[in-house]
């Protein structure tokens, strides 16, 4: 929902015919793939069209390799005062598995050198792993508490965590325009129910193939946040936001995620993403 | 104590915000500590501390080569004896193709579990620090490491061996209270004599790491000098001994979630070699060769609000023919930990622990823990704790046993760190 910020989790149909063994998920990926190229000469329903626009969004992103970013967050409170924290991310895209993504704390100074290792998965939990500096321990963790908190600020885990298509259904609700430009409006109604949220309501930009702002809906149905994503630049044929501004309409408070650095199509080593290289 | 205030120093001049080199890393703090246990009436210990404590780690990678140094330090100005340094991490790596060689200091970390670690023996420890979680002093050792798709095999040599840091004989902290001195450490090899090299013929291990699905899985094999609990050994007129043996260790430690819950266990068969009585002069040793299981639960809550609470439960068992041998074992023989910590989720980072652990074996043995800590500001952090300790006395003529010894020491402790 939220673009390819950290782990992000891609049916890549055009992994399928180059696989030398398919196994029933994917042929059945496969032949839905080949329904919805169909889809546009029969008659849509709106779920229909809302799936249709997730995985053509979602394939957007297929190639990109490898992601190496840095980011500051702001958070500010309802008078106004800003308090900054800073972290980088890596991202290696999966190819058969999910992606791999490792965020590295660095501010304020006491979670300095704490790190957050995903592995996503397209058909279960993910896996990860929090490497406390201070105590050198790689502790595994649950990844289903995605409603906490992500470092103090309006933004959850959820917000950052996988988006794989297969986790929720969708449903089209209008085209429309935002600042002159076509976008398409679509709910997400998450499969699990250890979701935050009860849905999400987006907007996403018919040429970014990326939202341009979210809404977010808290457990009893009841609007929670609102994201706007700006200042997209097109790296190699990827579109990527520069800025996340969240506002929370319950507390009022607001946190902005800005985009200091970014690298695409990165190589990284495989080990980079083990549990061991975590102390490194 | 000149180490650890040249550390301290260090750690105050890396304070200062560090130059930007691209592949350099650095972090560390320094701390102001104060501690208070409720007075004994015993001239020879002191019941209140007040010192500093200083960490420092610097890091530079640039691949396939890797460099690590981390060292930490006390200065304690009631209880000199109490001051400290030592190096935690200070080694070379080379990583490629999915191989790893290590050279050099490290601390390893073989642990599932919050409270009870039967399978984390390998490097010494700092004995006057938490029991849950002593401080670890770096072993110098080569680590050879292959990566095998979610799996690792690691081989390793420790060519000397590192010893325990023994609590100050003013600490109230201290197993050995009544000494006016540090114990003297005597050393068994596996031929059962006294050794004193400090290069211990090698000490090994075989660790084999598997990421199974949900589930983390580390079985181990280690023949090593135990610095674990020493067998404890007064001669009539003279200084206590505290006598560390070899040991051949196989254990594994086991993590899994299974939604909002964790699940974690750990286990180690232990075998100790005897000692020569004949030329060490020592008594008999009891046979301390024993079995010990942890297993814990830990189940987490997330609410809408981002208040995250946590319930652990965690049971320990000993397993050996005499109640004697268990207790020779571990402080802890059948335990049970009950723990809840709450989690603010907020900028304060606030966050509250509690925690007991009931011995099911010796009634009335029970340390209980509450601790509180927050961040004062993005370089400043508080924390404040307070701990229990409830255990009978011991039996008239006799030593005191696991938590007897530290019987009514009640502590608070106080702790500002400046991080940089």
């Amino acid at each position: 929902m939220i673009g390819r910020l950290f782990s992000i989790l891609k049916i890549r149909f055009d992994d399928l015919p180059g696989e030398a063994t398919m196994n029933l998920n994917q042929i059945s990926r496969f032949t839905l793939f080949g329904l919805l190229i169909a889809m546009p000469a029969m008659a849509q329903s709106p779920e229909e069209k809302g799936l249709e626009i997730a995985i053509k969004t979602d394939q957007a992103d297929n190639g990109f390799v490898g992601e190496k970013a840095d980011m500051e967050l702001k958070l500010i409170n309802a008078h106004g005062d800003v308090i900054t924290r800073k972290m980088s991310m890596k991202t290696k895209e999966g190819t058969s598995s999910g992606d791999r993504t490792i965020i590295s704390f660095s501010w304020p100074a006491d979670v300095k050198g704490t790190k957050l290792l995903t592995w996503s998965h397209k058909d279960r939990d993910d896996d990860q792993w929090l490497y406390l500096p201070a105590i050198k321990r790689v502790k595994r963790i649950s990844s289903t508490n995605k409603s906490a908190s992500f470092m103090g600020s309006e933004f959850s885990y959820e917000d950052f965590s996988g988006r794989e298509v297969e986790k929720y259904t969708y449903k089209w609700i209008e085209d429309t325009e935002v600042d002159g430009r076509p976008v398409w409006v679509t709910e997400r109604y998450p499969r699990e129910s250890n979701s935050g949220y009860s849905r999400t309501k987006s907007w996403t930009d018919q040429e970014y193939l990326n939202v341009v702002k979210v809404e977010y809906y808290d457990r009893r149905g009841g609007l929670l946040k609102t994201a706007e994503f700006k200042g997209y630049k097109k790296i190699d044929k990827f579109w990527r936001m520069g800025e996340i501004d969240m506002y929370n309409h319950q507390t009022r408070k607001r946190s902005v995620m800005t985009w200091t650095s970014r690298d695409l199509g990165v190589e990284f080593y495989d080990d980079e993403f083990e549990t061991d290289a975590l102390q490194d | 104590m000149r180490c650890a205030v040249a550390l301290l120093a260090a750690g105050l001049a890396l304070a200062s915000p560090a130059p930007a080199f691209a592949d350099w890393t650095g972090r560390g703090e320094v701390a102001g500590e104060a501690r208070a246990f409720t007075p004994d009436d015993n001239a020879l210990t002191t019941d209140y501390g007040l010192g500093m404590a200083a960490r420092v780690e610097v890091g530079n990678t640039h691949r396939p080569f890797q460099e690590k140094f981390r060292a930490f330090g006390r200065v304690d100005t009631v209880d000199p004896q109490r001051s400290l340094a030592f190096i935690e991490e200070a080694w070379l790596q080379y990583r490629k193709d999915g191989w790893r060689l290590r050279v050099g200091a490290d601390i390893l970390n073989w642990t599932a579990t919050e409270a009870f670690h039967p399978a984390d023996v390998v490097n010494s420890r700092n004995l006057d620090s938490d029991f849950e979680s002593l401080e670890k002093i770096g072993e110098p050792m080569v680590v050879v490491s292959r990566d095998i798709r979610n799996a690792d095999l690691t081989a390793i040599v420790m060519p000397m061996y590192i010893k325990p840091q023994l609590a100050s004989p003013k600490s109230r902290l201290n197993f050995f209270q009544g000494s006016p001195v540090r114990p003297s450490i005597l050393r068994l090899g596996p031929d059962g004599r006294k050794t004193d090299s400090r290069w211990f013929g090698p000490q090994g291990a075989l660790l084999y790491e598997q990421t199974i699905r949900s589930a983390d899985l580390a079985l181990h094999a280690i023949y090593h000098l135990d610095r674990g609990q020493p067998f404890v050994f007064a001669a009539p007129g003279s200084t206590i001994t505290a006598v560390f043996q070899t040991k051949v260790q196989v254990g594994g430690t086991w993590q899994q979630a299974v939604g909002p819950v964790l699940l974690k266990g750990e286990a180690a068969w232990r075998h100790f070699f005897e000692a020569d009585t004949a030329v060490t002069g020592l008594p008999p040793l009891d046979d301390r060769d024993h079995t010990q299981i942890a297993l814990g639960v830990e189940y987490g809550l997330t609410l809408d609000s981002g208040v995250d609470h946590r319930f652990i439960v965690e049971g320990q068992a000993v397993f050996a023919e005499s109640g004697l041998q268990r207790r020779a074992a571990t402080i802890f023989q059948r335990d049970i930990l009950v723990a809840y910590r709450l989690a603010m989720n907020d900028v304060k980072a606030r966050e509250l622990f509690v925690s007991a652990i009931f011995d099911l074996e010796d009634a009335g043995e029970l340390m209980a823990n509450a601790s509180y800590s927050q961040r004062l500001s993005d370089t400043w952090g508080i924390s404040t704790s307070i701990r229990l300790i409830e255990a009978p006395a011991p039996a008239p003529g006799m030593p005191p046993q696991g938590l007897q010894a530290l019987r009514k020491a009640d502590q608070i402790r106080l702790k500002l760190t400046r991080y940089f």
